[in-house]
């Protein structure tokens, strides 16, 4: 398996668009790896498995547990609190759509870093003059722990070289904010490798416009601009070239 | 500081000798640090590094001598579930798990719920067509429900209005809960009455335990009779205890409270009395509209607004819940009942809060949706002990021997510096 990289594609994703990422997402090949898609809500997380069709959809630790014991094939979740805390290992893909702040954030999500916000939102320099902004960056802060969490349930002991392909394809706000912080970015992205320093896990961000990986430092010295983009307003091609481009991370995993 | 913990930290490490990872024993010296100075001691290492293995083990044997107890309280019933399995199952130990109350099994029959209320052949009537419902809880709004395995069973609708006016006229549990002399046979009240050596429940469960206690013994004293179990009885359990909190970063989500905005308050509705203090999630929607005016959610944030519905509930929530109970009955209403339960934890939260000092609550409107809005209400928190008190109840907290939590992100952590 792969080395600890998290994925970020610069793409909004909305409520209606879950019925053609499903679709999308369906086309992958699986028969011989297991991809666990997940999503904070359970209306997107419901379409996405109706979408892919052939899929487990999974409601429960067990479920998934057993989901990752067995052959190839999709399985849908959602980000439930109990999921999050489960052991997936033999896990080979983690698509992630949308998580808590990463996309329109549902109520739990906005509460939970203001009832917090003297360890969350505070430290941010820009919180005085703009919390929304402030709270974008904690958008950028939870989605590399959640990821990291994501994956790490994935890998057991020391096989730190054993991380499943991970992704978080609506991680449009976020790319989009470290851009136009990158001094506060920077610096929320340099604890985050502190302190998962064992796993020296890296991010990625896959420009759409080149189909280059490029890493997030260089977006948020802003070395390279990368475009944020709607996922409905994705041409053909370019669709066409994400599923290619999971497919072959995919294929790189063991 | 903690003896029996610190034992417990070296048994592990002795028996576990051959199993034990170079992180896990690192792991093991880091909370002998950290007891040495608190009672909390927080593992951060990063996910899949084995901290749960751990916790478990420490559980397992903190479970296994003396006379104590372990509460090993995890994120969801669905992996509390897992880990009482581990210990009871798998290495045969005395422990159970405290579900939600809608899963035990009722010894209420309908006979003793409804029986002075209906004639006999009424009665047999409902017997025939909900059945099911004899066995499941009536400690819970589920049950009371239009839609709901009593009134959503009865076909005759003349039977059933009669059922429902039944339902509500000197229902006890109205006052709280597990109110039925029959409730002593309860596997519930049981488990908080003498409960095992080793209890895994969720955050949520163990935030809720001591208002269960609460509420039970206000209800029998209503009715005049002897609480079937009380508070003492959970002050015995936490007392040595130690307290496990696994992905403890978790817990803050853990309290918050939501409540239907169209619940009757104070002559208005809960959104009415909350109209300019609660935040419009719709604000908080230009997360992703880069360029918005940001001045509504700088004003929604101020700490004036903050404060004031901290001032609000703390003045309010009292008489609410007491008018919600008056129209509980008046209105035969299974969604207030509801929202009775969600206001009376908010309101064990406000006054935890008040003890532990948290002068600041936020509240979000969430948008209509299905033609009601729900509010979402949380203390603002500042330190490590605010958070655990909130949990535990600030009277409550300190009983445990330590507590051992384990976070993916730094939280409890964070808060615990200055």
């Amino acid at each position: 398996m792969g080395r600890a990289v998290f994925h970020l594609l610069p793409v909004r994703l909305k409520v209606k668009d879950a019925w053609r990422l499903g679709r999308l997402i369906g086309r992958l090949d699986v028969r011989n790896h297991r991809v666990l898609v997940l999503d904070r809500a359970r209306g997107f997380a419901d379409k996405v498995h109706e979408a892919l069709g052939d899929a487990e959809r999974v409601r429960s630790v067990e479920d998934l547990e057993r989901f990752a014991g067995r052959g190839g094939g999709f399985a849908v979740a959602e980000i439930m609190r109990g999921l999050m805390g489960a052991d997936v290992r033999g896990i080979e893909g983690m698509i992630v759509c949308r998580t808590y702040l990463s996309n329109y954030a549902a109520q739990r999500s906005i509460v939970i870093p203001i009832m917090l916000r003297r360890i969350r939102l505070e430290p941010k320099p820009v919180m005085r003059e703009n919390p929304l902004d402030a709270l974008r960056l904690e958008a950028f802060e939870s989605v590399l722990h959640d990821l990291a969490t994501v994956s790490g349930r994935a890998v057991r002991a020391e096989d730190l070289d054993e991380h499943p392909f991970t992704v978080l394809v609506g991680a449009g706000t976020v790319v989009e904010v470290i851009q136009r912080y990158p001094e506060e970015a920077g610096e929320i992205y340099r604890t985050f490798r502190d302190r998962f320093s064992s796993v020296d896990p890296r991010v990625r961000v896959l420009d759409l416009d080149s189909g280059e990986e490029l890493p997030v430092e260089k977006v948020i010295d802003g070395s390279t601009r990368v475009s944020v983009r709607d996922f409905e307003e994705l041409e053909r091609e370019e669709r066409e070239r994400l599923i290619r481009w999971m497919e072959r991370k995919l294929f790189m995993v063991r | 500081m903690s003896d029996r913990v610190l034992e417990a930290l070296d048994a592990v490490e002795e028996r576990w000798a051959d199993d034990l990872r170079e992180a896990q024993v690192r792991m093991l010296s880091d909370l002998r640090g950290q007891l040495e100075e608190d009672r909390v001691a927080i593992l951060r290492e990063r996910p899949g590094s084995g901290k749960t293995w751990l916790l478990r083990r420490i559980a397992r044997v903190y479970g296994e001598g003396g006379r104590v107890h372990v509460l090993f309280s995890t994120p969801s019933p669905d992996l509390a579930e897992r880990e009482v399995k581990r210990f009871r199952d798998d290495w045969g130990l005395r422990a159970e798990r405290w579900r939600d109350v809608s899963e035990y099994e009722c010894r209420v029959s309908l006979d003793v719920l409804l029986g002075d209320r209906l004639s006999e052949r009424e009665l047999l009537r409902v017997y025939r067509d909900a059945s099911r419902a004899n066995d499941l809880p009536k400690c819970h709004p589920e049950f009371y429900r239009k839609d709901g395995p009593l009134l959503g069973r009865i076909g005759d609708e003349g039977l059933r209005e009669q059922v429902r006016e039944a339902l509500y006229r000197d229902n006890p549990y109205v006052h709280g809960f597990a109110p039925w002399d029959e409730c002593e046979g309860c596997e519930a009240v049981r488990q908080l009455r003498s409960p095992a050596r080793i209890v895994c429940l969720s955050f949520d469960k163990l935030l809720s335990v001591p208002s269960l206690y609460a509420s039970h013994e206000r209800t029998r004293d209503a009715q005049g009779k002897e609480p079937l179990m009380t508070l003492e009885d959970w002050r015995e359990v936490l007392e040595g205890a130690l307290v496990v909190l696994d992905d403890a970063h978790m817990l803050p989500g853990a309290l918050v409270v939501e409540v239907p905005g169209y619940v009757p308050v104070g002559g208005s509705t809960l959104e009415g009395r909350l109209d300019g203090l609660a935040m419009g999630q719709e604000y908080l929607w230009r997360v992703v509209d880069w360029g918005q005016d940001v001045r509504n959610v700088k004003e929604a944030l101020r700490g004036e607004v903050l404060r004031e519905v901290r001032d609000v509930l703390v003045r309010e929530l009292e008489d609410w819940l007491e008018e919600l109970r008056d129209r509980i009955v008046r209105d035969r209403n299974a969604g207030y009942l509801h929202a009775r339960k969600q206001l009376s934890l908010l309101n064990e939260l406000v006054n935890r809060a008040e003890e532990l000092g948290v002068r600041e609550w936020v509240a979000v409107r969430s948008p209509r949706r299905g033609g009601s809005r729900m509010l979402t209400f949380a203390p603002v928190i500042e330190s490590l002990d605010q958070l655990l008190g909130l949990l535990m109840g600030p009277d409550l907290m300190d009983l445990p021997e330590a507590y051992l939590a384990a976070e993916n992100r730094p939280t409890l952590s964070e808060l615990r510096c200055g």
